[in-house]
C-alpha cells in the first residue's frame, strides 16, 4: 500500500495520517522531523532564563548581592559601553539571523556523510585580523587556564584537558576575561585570586559512580520518554551507538574530584549534595542549593522553539507538554529551551564531530537521577553513558518560585544580538574562532539600529553589566592574556598593507592616533564652466608639450648626409662657377607677366620729379634679391623721371637698407639725403606705425634718420598727406608687410598707385592684391628684376644678370632633384608603406 | 699703405659668409661664434635704430625741447608717453612686471583697431569683390581678356576660393568613439581645396626657394668679388 | 588691475577704429597711434634689455656656452655703444656692422636653407604621399622649371603659359583663400580683444 507511511527510524507501516511513529512515537512527518544536511532552527533560549534551577538563580542573585555588598571590584561593572551585555542575551546571540545560513560542523557531521565543512569564512575586521594574529598564544594560555580550572569546573567541561579540545564554554568565559579586561583593569581578575584552579587529571577511574548507574539505568526507561523520538529520527542517532558511548565514558571519566565527590553524595542525595564538597568549590556553590526544587511550568514555548533545529523542535514540543504534566525535574533535561543558554556551550569540543554541543552541555548536565533515568531511557548508550556529572544547573529545587518569564518579555532575546558590536571588546572575536560556526556568525550579526532589547524584568535575570562573581570564578586564568590584550588594545591596528590585521607593529607616537573621525572636506573645486574649459584646454597644451614626439630614427643616415652634401656641393659648384666665369650663357626670361607689365606701365606713369614714397620692409638676409629685384625700377625710375623720393620703413633695418640700396645700385644716379632723397626712417609698431603713416605722415615721421625736420625738405615739397605722393612703391620680402601696407592705407591712400617689389617667395600671397586692383603692379624677385633689367633698362644696372646663370642653373638642379628624387623617395615610400602594412 | 673700408667689409663678409656656410659640413663651434656675434651686433643695432629713428624723435628730443623752452603744456602731453614708456621698463622686473600690463593693454587695443579695420577694408571686402568681378565681361575686356578665358579663370580662380575656404573649415561632428568628423559635403569640397592649397603652397615653396637661392648666389658672388679683389683678378 | 586693463585697452581700440570712419576721431587716432609707436619701441627696447639679461645670467652661471653668450654680450655692447655715437646710417656702421656682419651672416645662413629647402622637399614623397603632397611637389617643380631660361631662352609652353597659367590662376584661389581666411581670423581676433574676451596683456 502506497498509503502506509514508514516510519524511517524503526520501519514500521503506520497508517495514513499518522503523524507519529505508532511504534517508536518518531515523527512521520517531513516537517516534524529533522532532516539530513538541514539547518538546525535558531534556538533561543533567552527567555528561559526565569527558568533556571533555583539554586542557580539564588546563586547569582548571591552574586548580586556581593557585587552590591563588595566594594567596588575593578573587574566587574562593565564599561558603559557594553550595558547590554547581559549574560543571557549573550548566549542569545544564536539567533542571529544569519548564522543560520551555515550549517554547522557538528551537525553536518551528523548526517555522517559530510566530511568537517571548512569554517566559514570570518568577517574580514580589523578585530578579526587581531584576534587572529595575535591569539595564537593566547590560545595556549586559555588552555592552561583551563588546566587550573577547579575540579568542578573540569567536571563541567569534561574534555577541557585535551589541549586540543578547546570547548565553548571555556573561550565564553574568556571571553568574559576579556571583557573585564578589555573594559576594567585586568588587576582584578577572579583567577588570580588564588583560585583552585588546577590541572585535573582525567581518567575513565575518575568516573563517578552515579554516572555510571546512570548509563546503566539508561536503557530501561526509554520508551517511556518521546522526546527521545526526535534524536531517533535523525541518521547520525541510527548509528551505531557503541563508540559514541565510549567517547562518553570519556567524557565522564575526566569528571574532577569534586564531582566524584557529589557523585558519591548523589548516590545518597542526587543533587542537593553534589556541592556539599566545598574545599574546591567557590563560595557561592558552597552553598547549600536545596535539591528539590521544581522547575515551574514551561512557559509558551512557541518562541523558543521558533529557534530551535527542527529536529529538536519536536523535542522540545514534547518536553513542553511533558513539562506540564510531568514534574519539572525532567524540564532541566528534556528541553534545551530550559537550560540556560550559557551553559551549552560547556560541551566538549571533541565531540563535536558526533555530537552537537549543546547537546553535549545538555547531557553533562543532566543531573537528576530521577528524571534522567526515565529519560535516558530515550537516549542512545553513548548518549546515556555521557552523562554528565552531578552539576549545578540541575538542580530545580527552586525553579518552582521562578516567575515564569513573559512572553514579550522575551521577545527582545530573539532579536537581540548575544553581544552587540559596540559591546564586543577588541579582542571578544577571539573567542568566535573556537566557537562553532553558527554561533559565531550569530555573534557577528551587529546590532539592528532599529531594535532596543527590552531589559529583563524578571528579578531573576541577570542585571545587565553585571557579571556575576561565580561566572567570574569560572573564567579561565587568563592574567597573561589579559595584560598582551590590555596591551594590545592600546596599539594601533595595521590594516594595510603586509601588515595589516596586526596590532601594535609599528609604533605609533602618543597623541597620533586621531581621538574622533576626521573631518571631511569637500575636494571639489569650486570652478566655473568657463574655467574648466580653459583647464582643459591647458591640459591639452601641456600634454602636447609634453608628449613625445617620437623621432623616427633615420635609418639611412649615412645617405642622407650623403645627399646634403651632394646637395650642397652642386649648388655652390654651380654658384662659384657661374659667378667665376662670368659670362653669361642662359638667356634672361622672355614671358612677361602682367604684373610685371603693369608695373612698368606704372612707373613710366609717374611725373618727372614727382615725390614718391618707397616702404622699405625687407630681412638684410634678403638683400641680395630685393636689391637686384628693386634696383631696376627704381634706376629706370630715376634715370628718366628722377622723383623724389621719400624712404621710410616698417622694419628696424629698413632704413639702412634704403641708404645701402642708395649707395649701392643707385649710387650712379647721386641722389643726396635731403636734396633729392629723404629717409624718414623707421616707424615702429608695424600696422600701427603705418596707420599712423598713411594718417599722418609728417605727424608720425617728423625727422629723417639724421635728426632733420624733412616735411619742409626739398623731397617732401608739398607733400603733407600721403595721397600727395605720386606712387607709393613697397619693398617687401614678406607678405605681412604688404598686407599691412595695403590694408592701412587703403582708405588714404586715395588714387595713387602701388607697386611692390616683392621676393619670390612672397609673391604669390600679393597676387590676389594685384588681381583685386589693390596693387598696381608687382616685380617679383630674382625672376622679374631680371625681366624689367633686360626688358625695360637696358640691362642696367646688370645685379639681377650676374646672378642669373646661377640662379637658373640652381632652379634646373631643383627641379630635377626634386622630380627624380622625388619620384624615388615616392617608390620608397610606398613599399616601406606597403612593407608596414604587411608586417601588421 | 691704407687699408680701405670696402676690403675690411669684404674680409668680415667673407670671414662670416665662411663660418655660416661651414654649417653646411656640420655645427661648429665657428658657426656658433658667428651666429652668437650677429646676433648680439644685429640687437646692439636694432636697439640703436629704435633710439635714434623712434625713441629719440618721439620722446627724448620733445622732452629736451620741453625742457628747453618750458612749454607746459607740451610737457603735460608728453607726460602720458613718458610714463607709459617708464611703466613699460617695469616688464624687466618680474616683481612688478603687472605695471606694464596697462601698457601692453593699450598696445593690444590700438592693435586690434587697426587688426579689424585693416582686414575688413583692406582684405576682406577688396578680394570678395575681386572674386566678384572675375566674371565682369566688360573688365575682362577692358584688360584684353576674352570672355572665355575670363569665365575659365574665374571659375578656377572661384572654386579655389571656396573649397579653400572649405578646406580651413574645421567644424565637425564627434563620432562616437571620440573622432571628429566634417560634414560630407564640406569634406569633399575641402578634398578639392586641398588641391588648390598644395599648388599655392607649391608655388609658395617655389619662390622660397628662389629667394634662399638668390641669397646664396649673392653671398657665392661676393666670396668671389672678394677674392677677386683680393687677389687683383679681374 | 584687470578691469583697468580691460578698459583701457576697449577704450583705445574703440577711439582708434573710430578713427577710421569718422574723421573728426582721426585726431585721438593719430595721438593714440603715435604714442603706441613710442610705445613699441620701448618694448623692443626691453626686448633687447631682457636678452642682455639672460646672457649675463648665463655668463655669471658660467653655464654651458656661456662663451658664445659672453661674445653676444660683447658684440651688442660695442654695437650699441658705436652706433648711438655714430648713428646707424654712420658708413662705418653701414660698412663694419651692416655689410660686415648683419646681412652676410643673414644670407648665408638663408643660403644653407636651399640646401635645407631641396632636401626637405626630395624626401617629402616618401614621409607622405597624398594628394596634396604631390601636388605640391608637381607644382614646384612646374614653377622651377617655368622660371629658367635655357641658352636660347624659356622653357617653350612650360615657361610662358603653364608657369604664369598655375602662378596667377591656380594657386591664386588658394592664395586668395588663404588671404581672406587670415583676414577672418584677424577680424576675429581683434574683435575678442576689443570686446575684452581676450586679454593678452594678462589679467586672466
Amino acid at each position: 500500500m502506497t498509503d502506509m507511511i514508514t516510519c524511517p527510524l524503526c520501519g514500521i507501516e503506520n497508517p495514513p495520517g499518522q503523524k507519529i511513529c505508532i511504534r517508536c512515537q518518531t515523527p512521520l512527518s517531513m516537517d516534524a522531523s529533522f532532516q539530513p544536511g538541514q539547518a538546525p532552527n535558531r534556538k533561543d533560549t533567552g527567555e528561559l532564563e526565569p527558568l533556571l534551577p533555583q539554586w542557580l538563580r539564588e546563586a547569582r542573585e548571591i552574586a548580586r548581592e556581593s557585587e552590591t555588598n563588595k566594594p567596588p571590584e575593578p573587574h566587574t561593572p562593565l564599561s558603559p559601553s557594553a550595558s547590554n551585555m547581559d549574560l543571557l542575551a549573550g548566549l542569545q546571540s544564536q539567533s542571529g539571523d544569519e548564522a543560520e545560513e551555515e550549517i554547522p560542523d557538528w551537525l553536518a557531521s551528523i548526517t555522517g556523510t559530510a566530511a568537517p565543512k571548512p569554517k566559514p569564512e570570518e568577517t574580514e575586521t580589523g578585530e578579526v585580523r587581531w584576534v587572529e594574529a595575535g591569539k595564537r598564544a593566547d590560545f595556549q594560555q586559555t588552555e592552561t587556564g583551563n588546566d587550573e580550572m577547579p575540579p568542578w569546573l573540569a567536571g563541567i567541561q569534561p574534555a577541557s584537558a585535551g589541549a586540543e579540545d578547546k570547548d565553548e564554554l571555556s573561550d565564553w568565559f574568556r571571553k568574559s576575561g576579556e571583557e573585564a579586561v578589555t573594559f576594567e583593569t585586568p588587576s582584578s581578575q577572579p583567577s588570580a585570586d588564588g583560585s583552585p584552579f588546577s590541572p585535573l587529571a582525567s581518567s575513565p577511574d575518575d568516573t563517578p559512580d552515579w554516572l555510571k548507574q546512570m548509563s546503566a539505568d539508561a536503557g530501561e526507561k526509554q520508551p517511556e520518554q518521546p522526546v527521545a523520538a526526535p534524536f531517533e529520527s535523525s541518521d547520525w542517532f541510527s548509528q551505531p551507538s557503541e563508540p559514541r558511548s565510549s567517547q562518553s565514558l570519556d567524557f565522564s571519566s575526566e569528571t574532577p574530584d569534586w564531582l566524584k565527590q557529589i557523585q558519591t553524595d548523589a548516590n545518597a542525595a542526587p543533587s542537593s549534595q553534589a556541592i556539599g564538597s566545598e574545599r574546591e568549590i567557590p563560595g557561592w556553590l558552597g552553598q547549600e542549593v536545596p535539591a528539590d526544587s521544581n522547575i515551574p511550568a514551561q512557559p509558551p514555548a512557541s518562541e523558543p522553539l521558533s529557534e530551535t533545529p527542527d529536529w529538536l523542535a519536536g523535542l522540545v514540543a514534547e518536553s513542553a507538554s511533558v513539562a506540564e504534566a510531568a514534574p519539572a525535574e525532567s524540564e532541566a533535561l528534556v528541553s534545551e529551551d530550559e537550560v540556560p543558554s550559557w551553559l551549552k556551550p560547556e560541551s566538549d569540543k571533541s565531540s563535536n564531530n558526533v555530537t552537537p554541543s549543546w547537546l553535549q552541555s545538555e547531557s553533562n548536565t543532566a543531573e537528576q537521577p530521577q528524571a534522567s533515568g526515565e529519560l535516558f531511557n530515550d537516549l542512545p548508550d553513548w548518549l546515556k553513558s555521557a552523562a554528565p556529572p552531578p552539576s549545578p544547573l540541575d538542580k530545580p529545587e527552586k525553579a518552582a518560585e521562578m516567575p515564569p518569564a513573559e512572553p514579550a518579555k522575551a521577545m527582545p532575546f530573539e532579536t537581540v544580538p548575544a553581544f552587540a558590536e559596540g559591546d564586543l571588546p577588541a579582542g571578544g572575536n577571539a573567542f568566535l574562532t573556537e566557537m562553532p560556526d553558527w554561533l559565531s556568525n550569530a555573534i557577528e550579526t551587529p546590532l539592528s539600529a532599529g531594535i532596543v532589547p527590552e531589559p529583563i524584568t524578571s528579578s531573576d535575570a541577570l542585571a545587565p553589566n553585571v557579571l556575576p562573581s561565580w561566572v567570574e570564578a569560572m573564567r579561565p586564568s587568563d592574567q597573561g592574556m589579559a595584560n598582551i590584550l590590555a596591551t594590545a588594545n592600546d596599539q594601533p591596528l595595521e590594516s594595510q598593507g603586509a601588515l595589516a590585521g596586526l596590532q601594535g607593529v609599528l609604533p605609533a607616537g602618543v597623541g597620533f592616533t586621531p581621538t574622533s573621525k576626521p573631518k571631511a572636506y569637500s575636494i571639489k573645486i569650486n570652478t566655473s564652466e568657463e574655467q574648466l574649459k580653459h583647464a582643459a584646454i591647458l591640459e591639452q597644451i601641456l600634454a602636447a608639450e609634453t608628449a613625445p614626439v617620437t623621432i623616427s630614427s633615420e635609418k639611412s643616415l649615412g645617405a642622407s648626409r650623403i645627399l646634403r652634401w651632394a646637395l650642397a656641393f652642386i649648388l655652390l659648384a654651380v654658384a662659384f662657377g657661374t659667378a667665376f666665369i662670368r659670362s653669361p650663357f642662359f638667356s634672361t626670361p622672355v614671358a612677361i607677366p602682367n604684373e610685371l607689365n603693369y608695373a612698368v606701365a606704372v612707373a613710366q606713369a609717374i611725373p618727372a620729379d614727382a615725390p614718391v614714397l618707397v616702404a622699405v620692409d625687407y630681412e638684410p638676409s634678403r638683400a641680395g634679391e630685393m636689391e637686384a629685384a628693386a634696383a631696376p625700377l627704381l634706376d629706370n625710375l630715376l634715370l628718366i623721371k628722377h622723383p623724389r623720393l621719400t624712404f621710410v620703413a616698417s622694419n628696424e633695418a629698413g632704413s639702412i637698407l634704403a641708404e645701402r640700396l642708395i649707395a649701392g645700385p643707385l649710387a650712379v644716379h647721386n641722389y643726396q639725403s635731403g636734396v633729392t632723397y629723404l629717409n624718414l626712417g623707421y616707424l615702429p609698431g608695424g600696422q600701427l606705425g603705418i596707420r599712423a603713416f598713411a594718417q599722418n605722415p609728417s605727424a608720425t615721421a617728423p625727422l629723417d634718420i639724421n635728426g632733420q625736420t624733412g616735411w619742409a625738405s626739398a623731397p617732401l615739397q608739398g607733400v603733407t598727406s600721403l595721397s600727395e605722393f605720386a606712387a607709393i612703391l613697397l619693398i617687401t620680402d614678406t607678405a605681412n608687410a604688404a598686407r599691412a601696407w595695403i590694408e592701412q592705407t587703403q582708405s588714404v591712400r586715395g588714387g595713387i598707385p602701388i607697386l611692390v617689389v616683392s621676393s619670390a617667395q612672397s609673391t604669390p600671397m600679393i597676387q590676389p592684391y594685384y588681381e583685386s586692383g589693390q596693387v598696381n603692379g608687382i616685380v617679383s624677385g630674382l625672376y622679374g628684376g631680371a625681366l624689367y633689367e633686360q626688358r625695360f633698362n637696358n640691362g642696367r644696372p646688370g645685379t639681377a644678370r650676374a646672378y642669373w646663370d646661377a640662379y637658373s642653373v640652381g632652379m634646373l638642379a631643383a627641379a630635377v632633384f626634386l622630380l627624380g628624387g622625388g619620384l624615388i623617395n615616392l617608390g620608397l615610400g610606398l613599399r616601406d608603406r606597403s612593407a608596414g602594412k604587411a608586417g601588421k | 699703405m691704407p687699408v680701405s673700408l670696402d676690403l675690411i667689409t669684404g674680409a668680415l663678409s667673407f670671414l662670416f659668409t665662411i663660418l655660416i656656410l661651414s654649417y653646411l659640413i656640420g655645427d661648429n663651434p665657428l658657426f656658433k661664434i658667428a651666429v652668437y656675434l650677429f646676433v648680439g651686433v644685429a640687437s646692439g643695432y636694432v636697439a640703436v635704430v629704435i633710439f635714434w629713428q623712434a625713441l629719440y624723435p618721439k620722446l627724448f628730443l620733445p622732452l629736451w625741447q620741453v625742457a628747453l623752452t618750458a612749454d607746459i603744456n607740451r610737457g603735460l602731453f608728453l607726460l602720458a608717453p613718458l610714463l607709459g614708456s617708464l611703466l613699460l621698463l617695469f616688464k624687466l622686473f618680474p616683481g612688478s612686471s603687472g605695471a606694464a600690463r596697462i601698457v601692453m593693454a593699450f598696445l593690444v587695443g590700438a592693435g586690434a583697431a587697426v587688426t579689424i579695420a585693416g582686414a575688413l577694408s583692406g582684405t576682406l571686402i577688396p578680394q570678395v569683390n575681386a572674386t566678384i568681378n572675375f566674371f565682369d565681361m566688360r573688365s575682362a575686356a577692358a584688360r584684353n581678356i576674352s570672355a572665355f578665358e575670363a569665365l575659365g579663370n574665374g571659375a578656377i580662380l572661384l572654386l579655389g576660393l571656396v573649397t579653400s575656404l572649405a578646406y580651413f573649415h574645421f567644424g565637425a561632428r564627434q563620432r562616437p568613439d571620440g573622432s571628429a568628423k566634417r560634414f560630407g559635403l564640406i569634406e569633399w569640397i575641402a578634398w578639392l581645396g586641398r588641391i588648390f592649397i598644395g599648388i599655392t603652397l607649391g608655388v609658395i615653396f617655389a619662390g622660397v626657394y628662389a629667394a634662399a637661392l638668390t641669397a646664396l648666389i649673392e653671398r657665392i658672388s661676393s666670396l668671389v668679388n672678394f677674392i677677386r679683389v683680393l687677389f687683383g683678378i679681374p | 588691475m584687470r578691469i583697468l586693463t580691460t578698459t583701457i585697452a576697449i577704450a583705445v581700440g574703440l577711439l582708434v577704429l573710430l578713427g577710421y570712419f569718422f574723421p573728426q576721431a582721426s585726431v585721438f587716432q593719430l595721438i593714440l597711434l603715435d604714442w603706441a609707436i613710442l610705445f613699441s619701441g620701448v618694448a623692443a627696447w626691453v626686448g633687447i634689455f631682457n636678452l642682455v639679461m639672460v646672457h649675463a645670467d648665463k655668463v655669471r652661471r658660467n653655464a654651458k656656452d656661456s662663451v658664445y653668450s659672453a661674445i653676444l654680450i660683447l658684440g651688442l655692447l660695442v654695437t650699441f655703444t658705436f652706433g648711438l655715437i655714430l648713428k646707424p646710417q654712420h658708413p662705418y656702421m653701414q660698412a663694419f656692422i651692416l655689410n660686415g656682419i648683419i646681412i652676410p651672416v643673414e644670407a648665408a645662413l638663408l643660403g644653407v636653407l636651399t640646401v635645407t629647402l631641396l632636401y626637405a622637399a626630395i624626401r617629402l614623397l616618401r614621409r607622405r604621399s597624398d594628394v596634396m603632397a604631390i601636388v605640391f611637389i608637381f607644382t614646384a617643380a612646374i614653377i622651377f622649371l617655368g622660371s629658367v631660361t635655357l641658352p636660347l631662352g624659356d622653357i617653350p609652353i612650360l615657361g610662358t603659359l603653364i608657369r604664369p597659367w598655375v602662378s596667377q590662376i591656380w594657386a591664386l584661389g588658394g592664395a586668395r583663400g588663404i588671404l581672406i581666411g587670415v583676414a577672418l581670423g584677424a577680424l576675429t581676433t581683434g574683435l575678442r580683444a576689443l570686446f575684452g574676451v581676450d586679454r593678452p596683456y594678462g589679467g586672466a
